[in-house]
């Protein structure tokens, strides 16, 4: 915990496991998300969602209901007003609906799996999301993602053109760069004539929860999430990328894996990305010979100096980098565009 | 006002015990309510003559607290004892403890606890902080504990003693250990055995209820002894303890029994 209260040491990914399984459920194109809890406890968290959604203009509100617990749902259990509120949440006649749980409901030993069990027109995933059982926003986010993989398990497939399954896995829903992040994705993977078949959870309808069991390689959000990716009902040895490459070095490397992974020869396409990173470094030549200063930890951005021809040295202007770190070339032209303007 | 709370072991004899302490206590002129804190809703049986009480919880879940009123969960049973059930949700769902404290707060809102008496009878062991805060924010101010000579029954009663014992600590909190009642199951060295627990834990035996027919009896008649067999030696033990509670005033705080003490002692007692 930092004891400097600024907001920039106060990070979205931060907090309850609640938040962590409400940016995976809310991100589902047609779902409807239930919070299993008091109104307020939804009231909290929703804000909190809605505020990261107003960063982008155009962003789709998604639909959360509250089935507001009080003391007599406490005393008597809440399954019933679970129940009701399931009701409800089918009437927007959505594609999937998510019951995240939340303390109380978790504490009164309410059988959400129980309740959702019963027959509905319309698929359920219950996301175990109790703040005060130890886990935080990372458990939350992957607790909803796997109930979501296991929802996928029961979905048919649809219908796609040939052509391997690239699956996007655990991107941050509450990044500002999310899209960016995944465009520039979009932009590297085109190199080998492939595409991304499925973004597990982003602005994703539920129909398509049911490529995850066929994808080809799934590129993992961040290392972390291996754990988690390993569980997912997709067939043995689907190959994992864990982790968006940061770095010159690593955007290449990313092309090679994928390709390898996939049977695929990259060696044009890493030539290609290679001269593209050139010309972006020559965009920024102006940078070369300026003296600054680094975080220790973020190698890539040293690399990236270096190329630029830039002296790092802790006497040198400190210039900013971001966290989460930049994906792609695309992801180093901004950061660079950032250090121009300091410079 | 004496505010008294019953606790023990589930199946013990705090249901009955407390009826028939009421019950004497009513007949000797006194103001009395009972309060059932169990969701099983049966303390006041005896008192009703079988008639069920609708339940706090029950009615709350039904109207909303505010739709509630006094007359609709209090009752008069026998001798003037009014009586309340705070009922509770089905076994395996939801929060009973929770339910305790709401049905508190309502009968205090509805300033129903007035009474010369006030007798609760609470639920088992104290298996959460619900079912400690009759003795936590003060109402039950004299705590009896209810055991026989079981080991497993003395184990809840030391249990509840650690909690008196925890929540004396805090400088609001007023509740005192009163005492312990035996409520016999006619094992050999029984009385011994509770006499000797209750030394050790720094209290006193307030009474032994021996174990006799007519309270079974009394009980399929749904009367309480005193009732049904007023003249009974069994209702004399119960009489007696009205008294006893009325008279008393040697509260403690208790010292309660590592497990290995607690074994050690029922081992004494017991013919091998």
């Amino acid at each position: 915990m930092s004891l400097n209260p600024s907001l920039s040491n106060t990070p979205r990914s931060d907090g309850c496991t609640l938040a962590g399984a409400l940016s995976v459920a809310s991100a589902v194109a047609d779902g409807v998300t239930i919070v299993h809890g008091p109104s307020g406890c939804s009231h909290h968290h929703v804000s909190l969602l809605l505020t990261a959604l107003l960063d982008r203009p155009g962003a789709r509100l998604p639909v959360l209901l509250s089935d507001d617990l009080g003391e007599t749902e406490v005393i008597f259990g809440g399954e019933d007003a679970l129940d009701e509120a399931l009701d409800e949440a089918a009437t927007h006649s959505p594609g999937s609906i998510a019951v995240l749980s939340t303390c109380v409901a978790e504490a009164i030993g309410d059988d959400c799996a129980a309740v959702a069990e019963r027959v509905r027109s319309v698929p359920v995933v219950v996301v175990p999301a109790g703040g005060f059982l130890g886990g935080g926003f990372y458990e939350g986010e992957r607790a909803a993602l796997g109930a979501y993989a296991a929802l996928s398990a029961r979905l048919p497939a649809p219908d796609l053109d040939e052509g391997p399954v690239v699956a996007l896995v655990g991107e941050k829903n509450l990044e500002y760069e999310a899209d960016s992040h995944a465009a520039e994705l979009g932009r590297l993977l085109g190199r080998l004539d492939l595409e991304i078949g499925l973004r597990f959870v982003r602005e994703t309808p539920t129909a398509l929860f049911g490529l995850l069991p066929k994808a080809d390689l799934l590129v993992l959000r961040e290392p972390g999430l291996g754990t988690l990716a390993d569980r997912f009902p997709v067939r043995p040895r689907t190959p994992h990328i864990r982790g968006f490459p940061v770095g010159l070095t690593a955007t290449l490397a990313f092309l090679l894996n994928a390709g390898r992974a996939l049977g695929l020869d990259a060696t044009a396409a890493c030539e290609a990305e290679a001269a593209h990173q050139d010309a972006v470094l020559a965009r920024f030549g102006g940078l070369s010979g300026s003296r600054i200063s680094l975080p220790a930890a973020s190698r890539w951005a040293v690399e990236v100096a270096d190329a630029l021809g830039m002296t790092v040295h802790p006497s040198g202007l400190p210039v900013p980098v971001p966290d989460p770190a930049p994906v792609g070339t695309a992801g180093i032209a901004r950061l660079l565009a950032r250090w121009g303007r300091l410079l | 006002m004496k505010q008294i709370a019953l606790y023990g072991k589930g199946g013990i004899g705090k249901s009955t015990t407390s009826a028939n302490l009421s019950a004497a206590l009513g007949e000797g002129g006194r103001s009395v309510l009972q309060v059932g804190c169990d969701p099983k809703h049966d303390s006041t049986r005896m008192l009703m003559h079988g008639e069920p009480l609708p339940t706090v919880l029950d009615l709350v879940r039904e109207r909303g607290a505010a739709n509630v009123a006094l007359e609709d969960v209090v009752r008069t049973g026998y001798a003037g004892v009014r009586c309340v059930e705070a009922g509770g949700p089905e076994p395996g769902i939801g929060c009973a403890g929770r339910g305790i404290i709401a049905t508190f707060q309502l009968l205090e809102e509805r300033g129903a606890l007035e009474a010369d008496v006030i007798v609760y009878d609470v639920l088992g062991d104290v298996v959460c902080g619900g079912f400690a805060m009759p003795m936590r924010e003060g109402y039950a101010e004299e705590v009896y504990l209810v055991s026989s000579g079981e080991l497993m029954s003395l184990y809840a009663a030391n249990n509840i003693a650690k909690a008196i014992a925890r929540l004396a600590e805090r400088p609001r909190c007023r509740c005192r250990l009163a005492g312990v009642i035996l409520n016999a199951k006619g094992m050999e060295r029984e009385e011994e055995l509770v006499r000797a627990f209750a030394d050790a834990i720094g209290s006193r035996l307030v009474a032994a209820i021996p174990r006799d027919r007519v309270v079974q009896l009394a009980e399929l008649h749904r009367r309480t002894v005193i009732e049904y067999a007023p003249d009974s030696a069994q209702a004399g033990v119960y009489r007696r303890l009205a008294n006893d509670v009325l008279e008393n005033t040697d509260l403690s705080i208790p010292r309660p029994l590592t497990q290995d003490e607690l074994e050690s002692l029922a081992l004494e007692y017991t013919t091998l």
